[in-house]
């Protein structure tokens, strides 16, 4: 014993290790909540990456314009072909949402789960590794951001706000393969009947989301959108996620797997909104800690 | 004043990390070069020990709160991997060629140590299997690249403002 505590460089890594294994332990414990330090560092370190951030996204932003220009020809062509369906479905979309307006009153229901503002953002960071997909945006609590606000491009869904600081926030994409990453997800089957599930996996080899939990007698097939269903009181519902590629049982057949091509894509954006839903979360107030995910 | 320009020059390679390299233009590469690592790994082998290990918590540390929610992995990735490299370098004759295995084996460890503590801690999807396959080849040739292009400014600018300190 004598020996063993003569010996110090010993000694000090076993004490490093075990501080080690606590700081992780403490910092996992409160991971939905973003303490002072944390917010002090990224506001700080925001300062320089908004520094180079800026310049990147001019340039990013050429590039893609750069190459858009190529397609734009043959888009116009598809686009015009579509307007005589896009008057028809304008008409229709705005005597629905007269007919719900209606309804709502009816019912004396206000708001819903499909409403949601918009708080634009660009993404000045990025975690440089393989095992955390977040982003850094350039707005935080000053600007109403909150844990838990869906973030979107003009695309769909790209994932969840996880900490904020004053002026910055941490987001956590599709993408990111933690256990805890899961989103309330619906498509409609044939037969034009919600099918729900969750949105909890990626295939990193496919560039698919897997889309879990999904009833055997589901009929679903390819092409068909995916969307959040808002059941899981943080994000609206209606947001796109992606389109079906492929469908497969899950290993032990008690349910369906749907694998979804993303609409957004999560490698390269660099404007994003955040969505602050208008409806509010049930329970809310009496819900503390747990699990972050949707 | 010297400790300041080094410190400086990391800090630099720490947001140009997170920022130029992990923002692709275009169609850019997923994989990412370790600059960071790469320049406490230069300054462990041609500045001070305990300047790197000093360098590395403080960058470590400062990784973990803006890039990641927990703190520890990159804390102790980023302080103990420099430490490695200098005491492999100790015993190998010094030329670029060397320089450059030594650091590109040590960004292998970096990665393997970074996904190790992640699969314990958060749970990750990837199996080793496919890290080795997937990820590292590519990776290893990321690191390499980084090695190569700052073996020049890193090596001077560690040498310079230890001669300066030296009077």
């Amino acid at each position: 014993m004598k020996r063993f505590l003569n010996n110090r460089k010993l000694l000090i890594t076993l004490l490093s290790f075990l501080l080690l294994v606590i700081l992780i332990g403490v910092t996992l414990q409160g991971r939905n909540q973003s303490h002072w330090y944390q917010s002090f560092a990224r506001d700080t370190a925001g300062v320089g990456q908004r520094l180079f951030a800026t310049p990147i996204g001019w340039v990013d932003d050429t590039v893609t314009s750069i190459k858009e220009v190529r397609d734009v020809y043959k888009e116009n062509e598809y686009l015009k072909s579509r307007l005589n369906d896009y008057a028809d479905t304008a008409v229709e979309v705005r005597d629905l949402k007269r007919e719900n307006e209606e309804l709502k009153d009816m019912i004396g229901l206000d708001g819903s789960i499909r409403d949601y503002t918009l708080l634009p953002a660009e993404m000045i960071g990025r975690n440089p590794s393989e095992w955390h997909r977040y982003v850094t945006v350039n707005i935080g609590k000053e600007q109403g951001v909150k844990a838990d606000m869906a973030v979107i491009t003009a695309d769909g869904l790209i994932g969840r706000v996880i900490q904020t600081s004053a002026y910055t926030s941490l987001v956590q994409l599709l993408s990111d393969t933690s256990r805890t990453n899961n989103v309330s997800a619906v498509a409609d089957d044939t037969r034009g009947k919600g099918v729900f599930g969750t949105i909890e996996g990626f295939d990193e080899e496919r560039k698919l989301l897997k889309f879990t939990k999904i009833p055997n007698d589901a009929k679903l097939k390819r092409g068909q959108s995916v969307t959040t269903s808002g059941l899981g009181g943080k994000y609206p519902s209606g947001i796109v996620i992606g389109k079906i590629e492929k469908l497969e049982s899950d290993k032990y057949g008690a349910s369906k797997i749907a694998y979804v091509k993303p609409a957004a894509d999560f490698d390269q954006f660099g404007h994003v909104f955040v969505i602050e839903r208008e409806a509010k979360e049930p329970f809310a107030e009496s819900v503390t800690g747990g699990d972050t995910s949707e | 004043m010297n400790n300041a320009k080094l410190f400086f020059a990391v800090f630099l390679l720490f947001i140009l990390e997170g920022t130029l390299l992990s923002m692709p233009l275009g169609d850019g590469s997923p994989y990412v070069i370790h600059l960071t690592l790469i320049g406490l790994m230069y300054l462990g082998r041609y500045g001070k020990i305990e300047q790197a290990l000093g360098f590395g918590l403080i960058f470590g540390l400062l990784f973990d709160l803006v890039y990641t929610d927990i703190v520890g992995i990159y804390l102790f990735a980023l302080s103990a991997i420099p430490l490695f490299s200098s005491f492999v370098l100790k015993y190998v004759k010094e030329n670029v060629f060397t320089i450059a295995v030594t650091f590109t084996f040590s960004a292998l460890l970096f990665e393997l140590d970074v996904y190790f503590f992640t699969s314990a801690v958060v749970g990750v999807e990837r199996t080793l299997a496919e890290l080795a396959t997937q990820i590292i080849p590519g990776s290893l040739i990321a690191q390499l690249i980084g090695v190569l292009v700052l073996y020049w400014p890193m090596s001077r600018l560690v040498e310079s403002s230890l001669d300066a300190k030296r009077g």
